[in-house]
């Protein structure tokens, strides 16, 4: 494994953590939250955040998107919109008699998909092929999107009226599921005195741009991670396909969502390598999505998947 | 498996596979069991049940003490012992009981599993069938499984999960136990000359025959033996399979006469090659002595023994299915009779069957005394009068012989044969009863002849001064058909005859005798696999004279090598070895916290372990700190560098948490 120079890697570090200070100041309280979105970046994945609408979503999504430096496109889902919309159509250009390719929304760095279940399934699934394959395929002619290329996906809770649920299969495209949830009391106070926080948005200084994203990118991929942690991921994934807790257990594709995303974390730490927490400490964004349980097990309703599996599964 | 000492709730949840488990192993054992020891386990399992739905409690340590009591008395009382298979195997099955009601951790359910698979071994005592080596499969699976479940803490494998992995835990162990099966030497002989419970069941014929002894036998369809001829099998009409000779009659039983003279038999064969047949027995267990062989074998096995009245003989009575190669000739004569074997083989009961005795002097001087007439005589009387051939005779009276020859006029084989011998001795030619098989019926797709217990037959030898002993056969003169067609078409009542010889049933008789040819291979190559099978497997294999000596060593070679092979991978796998004593000086660590109360849990990793310790032991924050970096740099970084280690191991030892 080729090793980055420390120095670099801490600067890639230092800038992260810068980062997230940032964003911490406008959203207040989410500390976690903030951190696991920024990981789930580096780690080059795609984020959903499922909560109620109102508790600041769209403003982290903003505010991460400033920070980075990115170019930032949202897309308001709705029932009527159509794939098009999204990815971009060729319109016919009479005078010079040919089809010419308007772009898309989605043909940015950094996507907001707002309520993605408001959409219809054939609009989301347009949505989420993009997102897997980096490339849009309009007219029968395949465009690659530009890179770094981020989506945040916002979900309002499915039970709402007027939602058309991601399917399991779908919701594995995104890397990590967060939840926000309501802020603590202080922070909440302090967000009801202090400024309009899209106006701090605005005056937030990006700290990173396309290119230097696309290298800490790099760096995180090549953070090293131990065999026992390599044990350690495989029993977490055998754990979830022998216990009669879950339907199904997770896929190989869950686990290299675990490390990459581990990987991620690693660097924001400012680690030269995995250690077992990181791993734990993605586990629930990263596999709660992906794990459905078994209803009939009482003792461990309220208990989620990932802190099921990671009570049983001893580290190594 | 730890000792684990478990909750009182989680201590009834495995009685129900367990009992479930012992009644399973246990199941074949039952019919062999005393009716006290029956219901001992029925009470036991009553409670048990109880226990399980919590309507009694668990017996205390005194009830336990009691009961134990109470099992000793009860096998002394059934059995007079606890000595012996039968008695061994009910007092362990008692026992596992009384141990599923005493568990208090893992370690006493795996004892009560490994009960059971003692148990289950015992089995082979009784019987090497078939049927009882796919039971014995599916309890081994069975037990391998539950033993999985309890070793699983969690409980969280899927049932499937535990079968698969039970599975192929046995299928792992399967190599080995091919390697022993076939290379482990071999004792001839029962195993290790344990002794018999007294009472065995005897098959087959026995030493001694009275009116009903041989058409009791002929409602089986169980098979005698199989033979195996080296080249055509003789016809039918000659397939007769000699047991015993019986001389000795008491007016109603011929029995065969005690203390058999050990001389060898004289037999003159005139070596002509049409007559002589080569085959090999493969004889099923009877529990007796003696052996069945085409007459008159001239060439057996060094390890049989043949007597004069021309008995083979086993060593010891026959507990295994036994393969013996035989050489007969079926015209060869019979000669040679010692003065005390003529008066023994002329000798009647005093004051029986006057008109018996007189109508036999009356008809041997119609044939003017001539040995030859006088048999034809009484066979043509048999033949002509109105004798008939039956598996239903009427009873006889005391004089027996003359009911039979002169009002009865019905019965079966050993009436003829009998009354046949009584009218010879009655004219003064020495004769006996000889008690075999007739018959036997090719395998139709297998090339074996299958001879059974209802082929059972009895016939008589008479001695003629220049010819020896000669057969004679009295039923054949009543009723030719039994000789050259078989019993089922004796024209005998067809009820009861046995299943398989009667049954129109084409898919009934393939499946029949499918099942025999599967039980024939399992016989020979399983249950008989025996010292001189080995040999031969060993000379196929191009080793020769291989002596068990010879074998156990190469065994244990074998076993040295192999296990050195497995340890050697599972040693150089991966370089485990350091990354262990990274581990073990990290448990070290854990265990000196241990000691002050603060426990590492498995499922936590070192930095939220440091995090909570810090918290707890403020003081020492430096080095916990240093101790849980080192740590996570050795075994999660690429850097592995001796100085660390060193400074790790050091930092470790020198360690302490107050």
């Amino acid at each position: 494994m080729q090793a980055t120079d420390p120095k670099v890697r801490s600067a890639a570090t230092a800038i992260l953590q810068h980062a997230a200070e940032q964003i911490g100041r406008i959203i207040l309280g989410k500390d976690d939250q903030i951190r696991l979105a920024l990981t789930c970046l580096v780690a080059r994945g795609h984020l959903l955040i499922e909560d109620l609408p109102g508790v600041g979503k769209t403003t982290l999504a903003h505010a991460i998107a400033q920070v980075m430096g990115l170019d930032f496109q949202r897309i308001q889902f709705t029932s009527d919109l159509l794939p098009a919309d999204v990815l971009g159509v060729a319109v016919y250009d009479r005078e010079r008699a040919l089809f010419e390719f308007h772009q898309g929304p989605i043909f940015s760095h950094f996507i907001l998909a707002d309520e993605v279940n408001r959409a219809t399934p054939k609009t989301q699934s347009a949505l989420l092929e993009a997102m897997e394959e980096f490339q849009v395929t309009v007219e029968g002619e395949t465009r690659d999107l530009p890179q770094p290329f981020f989506v945040i996906a916002t979900q309002n809770p499915v039970h709402q009226i007027g939602t058309y649920p991601l399917p399991e299969s779908q919701l594995d495209r995104f890397l990590m599921r967060l939840h926000l949830g309501f802020p603590g009391k202080e922070a909440e106070r302090e967000l009801l005195q202090g400024e309009d926080r899209r106006d701090m948005i605005e005056h937030i200084k990006p700290v990173l741009d396309a290119s230097k994203l696309t290298s800490i990118q790099r760096q995180a991929a090549d953070i090293f991670v131990a065999d026992a942690l390599l044990d350690y991921v495989q029993a977490l994934l055998e754990f979830t396909r022998s216990s009669p807790m879950f339907e199904v257990g997770l896929s190989p594709r869950g686990g290299l969502a675990l490390l990459n995303s581990a990987r991620a974390l690693a660097l924001i730490d400012g680690k030269e390598f995995v250690l077992p927490e990181h791993i734990k400490e993605v586990l629930p964004a990263v596999v709660n999505h992906r794990l459905v349980k078994t209803s009939d097990d009482l003792d461990t309703k309220h208990q989620s998947a990932a802190d099921f599996i990671a009570a049983c599964v001893p580290v190594p | 498996m730890g000792v684990v000492v478990l909750s009182a709730d989680r201590l009834t949840k495995p009685i129900a596979p367990l009992l479930l488990g012992i009644h399973v192993v246990a199941l074949p054992l039952y019919p062999h069991m005393p009716v006290m020891v029956l219901l001992l386990t029925a009470a036991f399992t009553v409670w048990a049940l109880l226990i399980i739905n919590g309507k009694a409690a668990r017996p205390g340590r005194w009830a336990l003490a009691v009961m134990t009591v109470l099992v000793v008395v009860v096998l002394m009382l059934s059995f007079g012992t606890i000595l012996g298979q039968l008695p061994g195997s009910a007092m362990l099955l008692l026992l596992a009981f009384l141990k599923l009601f005493e568990m208090k951790s893992t370690r006493d359910i795996a004892i009560v599993i490994f009960m059971g698979f003692f148990l289950v071994a015992s089995k082979f005592f009784y019987s090497q069938s078939l049927l009882i080596a796919a039971h014995v499969f599916v309890v081994v699976v069975y037990l391998t499984s539950l033993l999985i479940v309890f070793s699983d803490r969690l409980g969280t494998m899927r049932l499937q999960a535990r079968l698969h992995q039970s599975f192929r835990m046995i299928a792992q162990a399967v190599p080995l136990m091919l390697i022993l099966f076939v290379l482990f030497p071999r004792m001839p002989g029962p195993l290790w000359g344990l002794p018999r419970d007294a009472g065995s069941a005897t098959s087959g014929l026995s030493e001694e025959m009275s009116p009903g002894s041989i058409n009791r036998l002929i409602a089986s369809g169980e098979v005698a033996f199989r033979v195996q001829f080296d080249s055509e099998p003789p016809p039918r009409s000659d397939l007769y399979w000699r047991g015993l000779a019986l001389s000795s009659y008491d007016g109603r039983t011929w029995r065969m006469e005690n203390a058999p003279a050990f001389a060898r038999p004289l037999i003159v064969s005139e070596d002509v090659v049409e007559t002589i047949y080569s085959y090999t027995v493969m004889l099923e267990p009877h529990n007796q002595h003696w052996l069945y062989a085409l007459e008159l074998p001239i060439q057996h096995d060094r390890s049989l023994l043949a007597t004069r009245e021309m008995h083979l003989v086993a060593a010891s009575p026959v507990t295994d299915v036994l393969n013996y190669q035989l050489r007969s000739d079926i015209g060869a004569e019979n000669g040679g009779l010692f003065e005390p074997e003529r008066r023994k083989n002329l000798a009647l009961p005093e004051g029986l069957n006057q008109d018996t005795a007189e109508f036999a002097s009356k008809l041997f001087i119609e044939s003017n005394r001539d040995s030859n007439a006088y048999i034809n005589n009484v066979l043509r009387y048999f033949s002509n009068e109105a004798f008939s051939y039956t598996l239903s005779p009427p009873l006889l009276g005391e004089h027996a012989m003359d009911d039979f020859l002169f009002s009865t006029r019905r019965g079966f084989c050993e009436h003829f044969a009998s009354a046949f011998v009584y009218l010879m001795r009655s004219a003064g030619i020495p004769s006996r009863v000889v008690v075999g098989y007739q018959g036997g019926a090719m395998h139709p797709f297998d090339d074996y002849m299958i001879v059974r217990q209802s082929d059972a037959h009895a016939w008589a030898e008479v001695w003629l001064e220049d010819e020896g002993w000669v057969r004679v056969d009295p039923t054949a003169a009543v009723s030719p058909t039994r000789i050259e067609r078989g019993i089922e078409n004796a024209g005998l009542e067809h009820d009861l005859l046995p299943a398989i010889l009667i049954s129109d049933n084409v898919v009934f008789q393939r499946a029949r005798y499918m099942l025999d040819s599967f039980r024939n291979s399992w016989n020979q190559w399983i249950v008989g696999f025996n010292s001189d099978r080995q040999k031969e497997l060993l000379r196929l294999l191009g080793f020769n004279n291989v002596t068990s000596s010879n074998l156990l060593m190469g065994l244990v070679l074998l076993m040295t090598v192999a296990g050195s092979l497995v340890a050697w991978w599972v040693i150089h796998r991966e370089p485990v070895r350091r990354r262990d004593e990274i581990k073990l000086y990290y448990e070290k660590f854990c265990s000196k916290l241990e000691k002050v109360g603060i426990r590492h849990r498995s499922n936590e990793g070192a930095t939220e372990f440091l995090s909570r310790v810090m918290q707890l032991l403020p003081s020492k924050r430096r080095e916990l700190a240093m101790i849980t970096d080192d740590y996570e740099r050795l075994r999660y970084s690429c850097d592995n560098s001796e100085a660390l280690l060193k400074r790790y191991i050091r930092a470790v030892r020198r360690f302490k948490p107050k």
